[in-house]
């Protein structure tokens, strides 16, 4: 059975369409690159997947379509591109937060949801900063607690919305390092906009391009970030460099007077 | 670090008893402080005599008993509930809406409540020959109102969504009630002193009926607002985020606001419009105990209590034999602190 089964799915805001009959399957165990440009859609079509954008069509996770948060909460985790970060508030508790679909409304947490939360702070290496206050974090740090906070909810289904966008190379690494390890480790199904291209193809099972609300694209990286698609998708031109070790590696090469001009698709 | 210490933020003991003893000694400071002396001792003595199967002699003579019973206590007692209440309120406030500045004046709740006992005082409805006090409900239906104008003018817009937008509604309709106020206020004019006095707040005429009157309110809405302690912590990270956990942020924003209306209503039904409290004590627990509404909602409301029963004593000694409006006491302290709560919260919220 599929961890996500997207059917037709479309978004409208105020009657324009963002993302526009969106078909897509994810397996547990597998980690799937959102790419596009910008505006492409791909925040948009994760949000339908959280349940936090209203959309049409079908979503269902592990063959079922949740209409309550809470059930929704437990199988699906979200990291927004730029959580809001609530001033003062300790790394612990932020990953505590995490275990809300768990605990009941009034009830306050359990023996259980504190393990999860300390387990994931092990995990995380976060043990050390768990009483540092989240404001005051790192970019590569906070990004470890938000990961964390995702982590502690124990979805099988775990969404990121361009998870390394503010970080330096090492932090962009150590990210995907971890997400790679989550992933392998409890078999979970990652969606992921991914942001860098050559990240994508390094750690992406598949990629899945996205351009102007649909999917043109979906497969392998070797097969999806090509030359032609990133020029024709991103009005990019670039070269593509197949390394033996390193794998797929995207490079901007100088515009020609003639590609600057958009190419209508 | 050891397992030991992974353990999330909750109200500590020592801060619980310690906010306990503050309020311990501001209501035996409250019982004490008057024109007339009376001595620790004696106070305790007479309060355990006052408890059911001790008998003790206090030592007080039958005048200080009424003035200490009948007098100085309902006073006091209504001092910690309605500060007690305005400030937890407030904590709750800032809590739903993410807003450091959200208090009770925010959102049309006291300007309605003010609108309300000002109708009920220009009508000349006393309360003589009324089975209830027709200004505690009248405030009460003004605050109810308040707060509805300010709920549909926040929703009605596009993106009354955010929570911006409803404290933009609540300072319209604030505004706007205000304005009918005065109207009303002027127009009727031999009626303005009392509205004056009413305004400016006032624990001064009390007794234990209007004790009896807040304590089911300000009961039931704390054991509401402190229920949702630790949903406001989640709320922390924002509607979308906190819906992506499995909260539905409305609800949640709903209920909680209603008990804090409900709560202010009655506060600001016995005791007149006392600004600023809600501002004050949660933003003191903040600096000195921690920002978790773990912490915050049932500290701000033992400590709310506690200051306002001190206000309360700067105001009725401070021109002594005359007495100056609680109200100008708290807005003394209260807007030189808002403006430092505006300057440090500038770029971020709690």
């Amino acid at each position: 059975m599929n961890a996500v089964e997207l059917r037709d799915v479309t978004v409208a805001y105020n009657g324009t369409s963002v993302v526009t009959s969106v078909d897509l399957d994810v397996r547990s165990g597998e980690w799937v690159g959102l790419v596009g440009p910008n505006g492409a859609g791909k925040s948009t079509l994760l949000g339908a997947i959280a349940g936090t954008v209203r959309s049409e069509g079908s979503v269902a996770l592990f063959g079922e379509s949740h209409h309550k948060r809470r059930e929704l909460a437990k199988t699906v985790a979200l990291v927004p591109q730029h959580p809001l970060i609530p001033t003062a508030m300790k790394v612990i508790d932020y990953v505590l937060l995490g275990r809300t679909p768990h605990i009941a409304i009034l009830a306050t947490e359990s023996s259980e949801d504190l393990a999860a939360v300390a387990d994931v702070l092990h995990r995380l290496d976060l043990v050390d900063l768990a009483h540092r206050r989240i404001d005051t974090l790192s970019g590569g740090e906070a990004q470890r607690a938000f990961l964390a906070r995702a982590l502690a909810q124990e979805a099988p289904v775990l969404l990121l919305d361009e998870p390394s966008a503010a970080l330096d190379i090492g932090h962009q690494q150590d990210v995907f390092d971890l997400i790679d390890r989550s992933r392998t480790e409890q078999s979970l199904a990652v969606i992921s906009a991914v942001h860098d291209l050559t990240i994508a193809a390094r750690f992406c099972d598949r990629v899945v391009l996205m351009h102007g609300g649909g999917i043109v694209a979906d497969g392998p990286p070797l097969e999806v970030i090509t030359a032609g698609n990133v020029g024709r998708f991103f009005n990019a031109e670039v070269k593509i460099i197949h390394d033996d070790e390193a794998g797929l590696v995207v490079v901007p090469v100088q515009k020609t007077a003639a590609s600057n001009i958009r190419p209508i698709v | 670090m050891s397992t030991r210490d992974l353990r999330p933020t909750r109200l500590g003991w020592g801060w619980l008893a310690g906010s306990l003893a503050v309020l311990g000694v501001a209501i035996l400071a409250g019982a004490l402080i008057g024109p007339v002396g009376m001595d620790v001792g004696s106070v305790l003595r007479s309060a355990l005599d006052h408890l059911p199967f001790v008998s003790v002699d206090s030592g007080l003579s039958d005048r200080q008993e009424v003035i200490l019973w009948d007098l100085r206590m309902p006073r006091v007692i209504l001092g910690v509930l309605v500060g007690g209440m305005l400030a937890i309120a407030g904590g709750a406030y800032q809590g739903t809406f993410r807003n450091p500045l959200a208090d009770p004046y925010l959102l049309g709740v006291a300007a309605g409540a003010g609108l309300g006992a000002t109708l009920a005082i220009t009508a000349g409805a006393t309360g003589e020959g009324w089975p209830i006090d027709p200004l505690p409900l009248a405030a009460f239906l003004g605050a109810l109102i308040g707060v509805a104008l300010t709920y549909a003018m926040g929703y009605s817009l596009r993106s009354g969504r955010t929570a911006v937008t409803l404290i933009l509604a609540g300072v319209a309709v604030a505004a706007f009630l205000t304005a009918v106020q005065t109207y009303v206020q002027q127009r009727e004019s031999e009626s303005l002193r009392q509205v004056y006095g009413w305004i400016l707040g006032r624990l001064s005429t009390v007794g234990w009926k209007e004790v009896l009157l807040v304590i089911p309110y300000v009961a039931a809405c704390s054991i509401v607002i402190l229920l949702g302690r630790r949903l406001l912590d989640v709320m922390s990270v924002g509607d979308h985020e906190a819906g992506a956990l499995g909260l539905n942020p409305n609800w949640v924003r709903l209920a909680i606001v209603i008990a804090a209306t409900l709560g202010t209503a009655a506060a600001v039904a016995v005791s007149g419009l006392i600004a600023f409290v809600g501002i004050i004590v949660p933003h003191t627990v903040r600096l000195l105990a921690g920002t978790s509404y773990r912490i915050v909602l049932p500290l701000s409301l033992i400590l709310g209590g506690a200051f306002l029963v001190v206000a309360d004593i700067f105001a009725r000694t401070l021109m002594a034999p005359a007495e100056l409006p609680i109200g100008v006491v708290t807005a003394f302290v209260g807007a030189p602190f808002f403006a430092v709560v505006l300057k440090t919260n500038r770029s971020t919220g709690p």
